[in-house]
């Protein structure tokens, strides 16, 4: 199994931009009102600091992921640990992710079929993918399946331009101020925070060490595209409105309008959308099934996506309603737990950790 | 190996399990019925009157199905209840069909529905996800939705289309829901939606118009724009393009009316807000460039300073026309249908504050003053006018 | 796990290494040949071996291996018991230089009767050779002086003897030497050499491949002339003994490819093999699935330009189709014709042809998902017709798509196994009684007929068959997926499509490269055909030796 820095570009990009355009809107500008594209900015940089720490991080041990070199780094107790904690993020992020999607679709386009078939389906493809050809074919579809996406945002955005009117955006700052919209940031930031899953994809590299501009890159065009869009989003839909409405980003596609003939476009871009929620289930499948099977010394990694799956779909069927899987778990795990600990401290203690102990051999 | 086999099995055996149940929003084409307009209406007692105007393909001529020509293409249905939802579920009832609300062309708020108020039917509006942005927002006048849905049109085959269309030429004031609901939402800006009439076509048959526009203050009919009011609205809502616009420029004479007719090529509004000695004041400024149409009058257009005389004129008229409007929807409606209140949150955010909640109030007795220019760019084919002597002619 | 049983054949056995012994005494051929591979490999590629179904026919013995006897008579005898009741056997004995007494045996069927007459016959009768006793300077004078074109071959055992014969060989068998000479006279029987009827091209050569390898092998030597050009022969089949080269140059192709190929082909354990179908199952990395794995072509030129792109051809004797590996899901929709023409006209096909595939692919579950879940993305005048053109028909979009995609592939299938005449009637009925009648009589609506017939018309564009009929396939599951779920089915079912091809190799080569893996030279010639000094098609190699190297 092995990747090309292409391939972790586009994994990166399309595991952040996706869910980030759809989920995160709403929370922003509930904080941040017009001032959205501040937040964004606030987290984008912020989200290239954390991949900068991730990298480096990499670059100690580039052969290892991340539980392999939390054990060499931190020894066999605290680095078994720092593993115990990501597993968490990702046996926790991954049936919230299949449960906002499932949520999406209901809201939008299938609004009667039960939330278990929708997810099952979800799945199924998940599984099928990480077990026919482990990353290397979540990779490929990805490299496929990425610029679609990204062309999908690009023409919607092109399409919208008619209907943005400027003076939604004004005025700016005096409505939110430096509070509200460092509030705004953290939503986005958390949800762009993936990077942190590059210390499970670095490894696989052909050239572990040459990884780091293309996170970069991958970060970097994402929170840009995230940008643009959910300030044209705020720019069309209104403040005002964007924050009453569950996804803004659609209801802007819903009102597209070309020539008076192409209209309602809404499904055509969930279905597009439905892609990159597939590569970042997907992802984490694999990391999930990897990672315990590294953690608990398990030779068949494969076998394990057979106790996953079910698991994640059982997890996926708890939550109550639409506001209970999107907005509790990101108000009170996500944001003030994970964002912290997993994204920067982690990170930064192996950093510290890692660099000392190598300053020490020298 | 195995296990990972057996787990192989029930998976996909669940997998396949979902598809033979499946099927759960699925709806043919012949077993919807496509909602082509519809309509609120409050009646007496204070229930909710809902109508559908539904299409009925198969008596559309032009398909497949010989026959049936004489079949009325639509039908309209009416259901009396208490809530909006809860009269589409009586609604629902009368019919064979599932109702789709994905092609709307048109939503009508009766005249007295629309005063009473229109909170019930806008929720109904978005939560659906089937219904549309796209359809435009009607307000009856002097009629009832329901009569104005089962007014035909002949034009075209569907009643419903032909009120889209004349919509989408703008003739009146096109405001589709997004954009309805976007000024509802928005403080410092009133909601306008073009206003339908019944009349009689010149066979004696009962149609629609479209001719005046519908203004609201929050959620309830203020009244209705026409004549030079509602073309003093377009000027500054940026529908000024392709406005005609006619100007007594001299008295009537033996030989011509004393009118020119220009239509604005390009228009630009400004709307400057002041905040002086803690009172609000406007400035409004409207420029536009335009064409001469019609010269029916003696002035020669080939001329700088008659082409000036008339630039004054039309200046003259503009103002005029731009302030009348405003100072109706001030005194008489009350409604800030301009969005002076969202130029005001943009120019002085910081003073807005203590101004938008009493926005509604304050909004009649700010001073408006409007500026105007009104520049002529091309004269069309002719220099002077062409039915009179070069003695005539000025 | 539990050992499974590879051969149940022998009733005292179940240990492979006894089967093999028991093989070794029946059989006619050394038992290597056999089970080289297939033990060891099996355990990795399991899906490429061959299933034996219940017990397994034992093959009688033929021939010994032993020596030759130097009786004449003896040798007689036992080619007679072996080619018992074969009425073309032809055995007769000769006096050869006066004093050597020779035994020719052929079988006439084979044997092209002019050549051996004028070939061998004559200048045997002529030839005057000194008799010495030792055999080793009698073969050699005998070689040296036997003014024939056609290079003699020894051979002292009988069972490769019995061998020459059958492939078409004359054999002449010498009194007390214990050694036999083969003369290769193949009968030249074969068909004229014509323009491809499959693969039409408008600039482009007009010949094509035949049945005989002989022939194919001297078209593709005619086109490139080089040494390099290695072309290695093996037998495939024990009972057909089937022969087949494999093409390659040396330098161009990559040697792990050329090792896979000739490995899996040496392991293939089949009885028979009666065309390229039989082996590209067995040597491709995955049996199952629809996509061609393995192009086959029976143009010369094709052939010619895949070697120089690196490719391994495989030639299979009886059959006009030559396969080629390793290839990728984009050769599907590439025709040599590509090559021929203007480049920017060129790619404008390849792009054609891409929409059409997507077309042909996606069209009908379209229309199902939109007209069943999504209306309201159909303009409003559209609507209303397909809503018109509906009413009065009985089954759902779903069921009314599949019976016309079905009903389509069927008319396809009878159009291609029928002789001219006959296809005109189908087209006819076809075209009026399912089209109009159907639709009239309300059973079909009109608008699935025209999807149905874009559909076939798109499925049309690929060159390529084989892609054309898995793409057909795919398109009824993804029909159903779109009724069930909408567009969310719909896109469901293109992922999955997605994930089995992206986890596809040929030959150890990504099926989808060069998009994923992605490779910007790659592409030029996938996305585009570029201009041809961009084009480097030599160095397709150096491009794929990551993805060779690292699978």
């Amino acid at each position: 199994m092995k990747l090309t820095g292409l391939q972790v570009f586009w994994m990166i990009m399309v595991m952040d931009l996706g869910m980030t355009l759809v989920m995160t809107l709403a929370p922003a500008a509930q904080a941040a009102q017009q001032d959205i594209w501040i937040s964004l900015l606030l987290a984008g940089l912020s989200i290239l600091l954390i991949t900068s720490v991730v990298t480096r991080v990499t670059l100690l041990h580039p052969e290892q992921d991340l539980i392999r070199f939390s054990q060499t780094i931190l020894g066999k107790g605290l680095g078994r640990i720092v593993i115990v904690i990501y597993l968490v993020q990702w046996y926790t992020i991954t049936p919230i992710v299949l449960r906002q999607f499932n949520d999406v679709l209901h809201v939008m386009i299938n609004p009667t079929t039960p939330k278990l078939a929708i997810m099952l389906i979800m799945v199924a493809l998940i599984s099928y993918a990480t077990y026919s050809g482990g990353i290397v074919t979540v990779a490929r579809c990805s490299e496929i399946l990425g610029p679609i996406i990204l062309l999908m945002i690009f023409l919607v955005l092109v399409a919208s331009i008619n209907n943005v009117d400027i003076k939604n955006l004004l005025p700016v700052y005096a409505d939110s101020g430096a509070a509200a919209i460092f509030k705004g940031a953290l939503p986005p930031t958390s949800y762009l925070g993936h990077a942190v899953e590059y210390m499970m994809l670095a490894p696989f590299l052909h050239q572990p060490r040459k990884g780091a501009p293309y996170a970069y890159w991958a970060v970097g065009i994402a929170s840009f595209a995230a940008l643009i869009a959910m300030t044209m989003t705020i720019a069309t839909i209104g403040p005002s409105l964007s924050t009453k409405l569950w996804y803004p980003f659609f209801e802007m596609t819903r009102k597209i309008s070309l020539f008076g003939f192409i209209e309602n476009l809404d499904p055509f871009t969930i279905v597009i959308w439905v892609a990159s929620v597939f590569i970042k289930l997907a992802i984490y499948m694999f990391i999930m099934a990897y990672g315990t099977a590294e953690f608990l010394g398990i030779k068949k990694w494969r076998s394990l996506i057979w106790y996953i799956a079910p698991v994640v779909l059982g997890f996926a069927l708890i939550p109550q309603n639409v506001s209970e899987a999107t907005s509790n778990y990101l108000l009170n795990y996500w944001v003030p737990v994970a964002l912290p600990v997993n994204m920067i401290g982690l990170p930064l203690l192996l950093l510290a950790v890692g660099k000392i102990k190598q300053a020490r051999k020298a | 190996m195995r296990i990972d086999r057996k787990a192989h099995l029930i998976f996909v055996l669940i997998v396949g399990l979902v598809f033979v149940a499946g099927c759960w929003d699925r709806r043919e084409m012949d077993e919807i019925a496509l909602v082509m307009a519809s309509g609120v209406d409050i009646t007496d007692d204070g229930q909710l009157e809902l109508s559908v105007q539904i299409a009925l393909p198969t008596a559309i001529p032009g398909t497949l199905q010989t026959g049936g020509t004489d079949k009325k293409p639509v039908q309209v249905i009416s259901v009396k209840g208490r809530a909006g939802l809860e009269v589409f579920a009586l609604l629902q009832q009368q019919l064979s069909r599932q109702l789709f609300l994905g092609h709307r062309a048109v939503i009508v708020f009766g005249e007295k529905f629309a005063k009473a108020g229109i909170d019930q039917a806008l929720d109904v509006l978005i939560r659906m996800p089937d219904s549309r942005y796209n359809s435009y927002v009607l307000t009856s006048y002097g009629t009832t939705a329901k009569e104005l849905l089962n007014a035909p049109y002949r034009m075209e085959v569907i009643p419903a289309i032909g009120m889209k269309n004349i919509e989408a030429a703008k003739y009146s004031v096109a405001v589709k829901v997004d954009e309805f609901i976007s000024d509802l939402s928005t403080v410092g800006k009133m909601p306008v939606t073009g206003a339908a009439r019944l009349f009689e076509d010149a066979a004696g048959d009962k149609t629609f118009q479209i001719d005046k526009a519908a203004v609201y203050r929050g959620n309830k009919l203020a009244g209705f724009l026409s004549g030079k009011y509602l073309k003093g609205y377009k000027l500054m809502s940026g529908q000024a393009k392709g406005m005609k616009i006619a100007v007594q420029v001299e008295p009537v004479r033996e030989k011509t009316k004393g009118i020119v007719t220009v239509e604005i090529l390009r228009a630009k509004t400004k709307v400057l807000t002041h905040w002086e000695k803690d009172t609000p004041r406007v400035t409004v400024s409207f420029e536009a460039t335009s064409r001469a149409l019609a010269n029916e009058s003696s002035l020669d257009l080939s001329k700088a300073n008659h082409v000036r005389r008339l630039e004054t004129e039309l200046t003259d008229k503009l103002r005029e026309t731009i302030s009348d409007m405003i100072a109706k929807t001030q005194r008489e409606y009350r409604s800030d249908i301009l969005g002076f209140g969202r130029e005001f949150h943009i120019q002085h955010a910081k003073e807005w504050k203590k101004l938008k909640g009493q926005w509604d109030e304050l909004y009649p007795e700010i001073p408006v003053a409007v500026a105007a220019e009104m520049k002529i760019e091309r004269i069309g084919r002719i220099q002077a006018p062409g039915p009179l002597s070069k003695e005539e002619v000025q | 796990m539990k050992k499974r049983k590879y051969f149940s054949a022998n009733p005292y056995s179940n240990e492979i290494g006894k089967d093999r012994e028991y093989y070794a005494r029946h059989l006619y051929f050394p038992a290597s040949t056999i089970f080289s591979d297939v033990r060891v490999k099996s355990m990795k590629r399991r899906t490429n071996r061959q299933r034996p179904i219940g017990e397994l026919l034992a093959e009688p013995s033929y021939a010994s291996d032993a020596v030759l006897s130097d009786k004449l008579d003896d040798i007689e005898t036992e080619i007679r018991k072996i080619f018992d009741k074969c009425a073309d056997l032809v055995v007769r004995r000769l006096m050869v230089s006066a004093d050597v007494p020779v035994m020719v045996v052929y079988l006439k069927a084979l044997i092209d009767e002019g050549m051996w007459e004028q070939g061998l016959l004559m200048p045997l009768m002529n030839l005057e050779i000194e008799n010495t006793q030792d055999p080793v300077p009698f073969f050699a004078r005998f070689k040296a002086t036997l003014p024939s074109s056609n290079p003699p071959k020894n051979t002292s055992n009988m069972q490769e003897a019995v061998r020459l014969i059958v492939h078409g060989g004359i054999v002449l068998f010498f009194e007390s030497r214990k050694q036999a000479l083969s003369f290769h006279i193949d009968d030249q029987l074969q068909r004229q050499l014509e323009e491809p009827m499959t693969e039409a091209v408008i600039r482009g050569p007009r010949v094509g491949f035949i049945e005989k390898i002989t022939v194919n092998m001297t078209l593709l030597r005619q086109l490139i002339r080089t040494p390099r050009l290695k072309l290695e022969r093996m037998t495939v089949g024990t009972i057909t003994d089937t022969e087949i080269v494999v093409a390659y140059i040396e330098n161009l192709a990559p040697p792990a490819v050329i090792e896979k190929v000739k490995k899996r082909l040496s392991a293939i354990s089949l009885d028979s093999v009666m065309g390229t179908g039989y082996l590209e199952e067995m040597i491709c990395d995955t049996p199952y699935t629809p996509f061609p794995l393995i192009k086959t072509t029976e143009r010369p030129d094709a052939v010619a330009g895949s070697l120089i792109e690196g490719k391994v051809a495989v030639f299979v004797n009886g059959t006009p189709m030559v396969m080629i590996m390793p290839i990728t899901f984009w050769y599907g929709f590439q025709s040599v014709e590509d090559y021929y023409l203007n480049f920017i006209v060129a790619s404008m096909l390849r792009w054609l042809r891409f929409l059409f595939a997507l077309f042909a692919f996606t069209m009908p579950s379209i229309y199902v998902a939109i007209t069943t879940f999504h209306q309201e993305m159909i303009p409003t005048s559209l609507a209303l017709s397909l809503a018109a053109a509906r009413e009065i028909v009985p089954f759902p979009a779903m069921v009314e798509t599949l019976i016309m995609e079905a009903t389509f592939e069927a008319l396809r299938e009878a159009g291609v196994r029928l002789p001219r005449a006959v296809g005109q009637t189908i087209s006819i009925v076809g075209a009026l009684v399912i089209g109009q009648a159907a639709v009239q009589a309300g059973i079909i609506s009109a608008p699935i007929i025209i999807v149905v017939s874009l559909t076939g018309i798109a499925s049309f564009l690929i060159p390529q068959t084989a892609m054309s009929q898995a793409i057909s396939l795919f398109r009824f599951p993804l029909v159903l997926c779109a009724g069930m779920f909408g567009l969310y089915g719909m896109s469901a079912g293109l992922i999955a499509m997605l994930i089995h091809l992206a986890s596809l190799h040929s030959l150890g080569m990504p099926y989808l490269w060069p998009i994923a893996p992605f490779n910007r030279k790659g592409t030029l010639d996938v996305l585009f055909r570029a201009p041809w000094r961009f084009l480097h098609k030599r160095q397709q190699y150096l491009l794929q030796k990551r993805e060779l190297e690292n699978p």
